[in-house]
């Protein structure tokens, strides 16, 4: 976990409501893995007060010894806003990599990653390693997007250059596929184009989460998800951002010594902290609410 | 390295603190998650999260929202891993660091305050107890303990015959005026007092007509506003007892701190603005020490309470 006051390099509007940002940052961005993210401090004003939470996108060589993160993030609030009119040359105050990332299985063969919204944003470092291999492997990576009409697809151009199948839906039909994402990828399994022996990643809003729950449960299939939490620090001293969990199916992965995973004796739930233990889960760890 | 021109130390109880300057309990962890950011030991103490008998699962999801006008709305919910762990999990590492570790205690029962302050006192490496007065007494109807003036007086002086340790009473002010509550606490054995100020709110998304905090409804509006509250409430404080007062609530800088000092504060402790700038403390504790270089006060002691009237 680092914090260095970093230079923007680029802030431009990518489509629509959504922009881009590159931000020189060499050390972070050296760090940084996929699914993770960075808490910015958007202006020392104190109005916005709380830092936000931006996923990476991506990191981007400036020079030499020079690297930055690329930042995609949407206009939701006051804090975006004021973002939005930030200029190159200007400075941000930002804390990561943080949190636990996505970790994917090489001797898996079918990969898919299945985003919402911006939440798309979260899975391109992901999408760029496993991209790397099925070059030179019988690996194969699905990517499917999904947006509410065609002018909020983003990043579908990034996507289609990796060694990947990419599809896109959009919930009026305006562009791709006319429905929920969700409900293309179980018509892509139905017609059987995409193998259910795979693993899914997915990052978007909790409604399409749970769908996802539902889906990787109804075919047996392992799956990580993103889970977005308001955050007031980003790194465990505040106990806001929790996520509520199964204590019986934790992942054997994790480290329980070090891990912010919080279980009452006598409750049939836990709370696992977003920042630290996430923002990556895996699907079976999360209780989806009603 | 030049040794400081300025002495900042302060003496709460038993304790001297080498500098004013601490986090408040809940905000800043366990100290371990801040370590990243800067040499703990550089802290006046560390004042760790509220700790209960047994563990808390805490609040439902979605406990923190920003709302306009520099406002947090929180509600953790005492989430905390209880004494038992605390001490085995928590304290090893607190307790190899060079600063007095203070502990919040949030009992529900008089009963339960005496029992983890027995506890604590056992224990290696604890320096103070902080009574967290804000707690809901369960045996008396679920109000507040700093509602009700006696039962104010019971939990103080319980933890007080219970320890030797420093002990800082942490009453909230809002149905009993806070010099009430400092005389009832300096009377029942506090070593010192950390005047509290919370007030309750809500944040409706109107698309939805729901709490923009899941299934919790009201919580704790928190932020810079409060400091003036704040402020106040340690100068009433001040004005009425002998012991030590400290200040805390909105404080973001080292100029907040100062007027706390002026208003009679012997310490500082720093809240929510831990989480927007990690280093603060340390930033705090810089200018303190530039501020005294400038006015030319050698010590700390000689600026608190220093109001001048006109």
């Amino acid at each position: 976990m680092l914090q260095f006051e970093s230079k923007i390099i680029l802030n431009e509007k990518l489509k629509g409501n959504s922009w881009h940002m590159v931000i020189e940052t060499s050390q972070i961005s050296l760090k940084a893995k996929p699914g993770q993210f960075i808490m910015v401090r958007i202006t020392e004003n104190n109005d916005p007060l709380f830092r936000r939470p931006f996923s990476i996108f991506k990191q981007f060589k400036i020079g030499q010894n020079s690297w930055g993160l690329e930042i995609v993030y949407k206009i939701v609030g006051r804090g975006t806003k004021l973002m939005s009119k930030l200029r190159s040359g200007d400075k941000l105050d930002i804390i990561g990599p943080l949190g636990h990332g996505f970790e994917w299985d090489k001797d898996k063969k079918t990969h898919i990653l299945i985003g919402g919204g911006t939440g798309i944003v979260s899975l391109f470092m992901l999408g760029e390693e496993i991209s790397k291999e099925s070059k030179k492997s019988d690996i194969n990576l699905n990517i499917f997007i999904g947006a509410n009409n065609k002018d909020s697809v983003i990043l579908e151009e990034e996507f289609n250059k990796l060694n990947a199948r990419v599809g896109v839906s959009t919930d009026d039909g305006s562009y791709g596929y006319h429905g929920l994402v969700t409900d293309m990828l179980v018509d892509t399994f139905e017609k059987g184009e995409i193998s259910t022996n795979c693993t899914i990643y997915g990052s978007g809003p909790e409604p399409m989460l749970k769908k996802l729950a539902h889906i990787c449960k109804k075919y047996n299939i392992e799956g990580q998800v993103s889970i977005e939490r308001h955050m007031m620090c980003g790194f465990g001293a505040c106990l806001s951002c929790v996520c509520k969990i199964d204590p019986l199916r934790i992942s054997k992965k994790r480290d329980l010594n070090s891990s912010y995973i919080h279980i009452v004796p006598g409750n049939n739930f836990g709370y696992a902290l977003v920042c630290k233990d996430g923002p990556v889960f895996n699907i079976e760890e999360v209780i989806f609410d009603d | 390295m030049t040794k400081d021109l300025v002495d900042l130390s302060v003496n709460l109880g038993k304790l001297t603190l080498k500098n004013p300057v601490m986090p408040s309990s809940g905000l800043f962890g366990y100290g371990i998650e801040f370590k990243d950011f800067f040499n703990l030991n550089e802290l006046g103490a560390i004042v760790v999260k509220g700790t209960t008998l047994y563990p808390k699962a805490g609040n439902f999801e979605h406990r923190f929202t920003e709302v306009s006008g520099c406002a947090s709305l929180s509600t953790i919910g005492l989430q905390n891993v209880g004494i038992e762990r605390f001490v085995k999990e928590k304290l090893p590492f607190l307790r190899s660091l060079e600063v007095p570790i203070i502990v919040n205690i949030a009992g529900e029962t008089v009963d339960e305050f005496i029992r983890l302050t027995e506890i604590l006192s056992k224990e290696e490496g604890v320096s103070g107890i902080e009574i967290n007065l804000a707690c809901p007494n369960v045996k008396g109807g679920g109000a507040k303990f700093s509602e009700d003036p006696d039962m104010v007086y019971k939990v103080v002086k319980a933890v007080r015959d219970s320890t030797h340790l420093t002990i800082i009473s942490k009453p909230s002010a809002g149905k009993i005026d806070i010099s009430v509550l400092a005389k009832i606490c300096e009377e029942a054995g506090a070593d010192a007092i950390c005047p509290n100020y919370s007030v309750m709110g809500m944040v409706i998304d109107i698309h939805t007509r729901k709490s923009k905090l899941g299934k919790n409804l009201l919580a704790s509006v928190g932020g810079p506003w409060m400091k003036p509250i704040s402020l106040g409430l340690v100068w009433q404080a001040a004005k009425s007892v002998k012991i030590p007062i400290i200040g805390g609530g909105g404080i973001t800088c080292a100029e907040d701190s100062i007027e706390f000092f002026i208003a009679g504060a012997s310490a500082i402790q720093v809240g929510i603005f831990n989480t927007i700038e990690p280093k603060v403390i340390i930033k705090i504790i810089e200018g303190i020490k530039k501020y005294l270089e400038e006015y030319q006060v050698k010590k700390l002691t000689d600026l608190i309470g220093t109001l001048k009237l006109i």
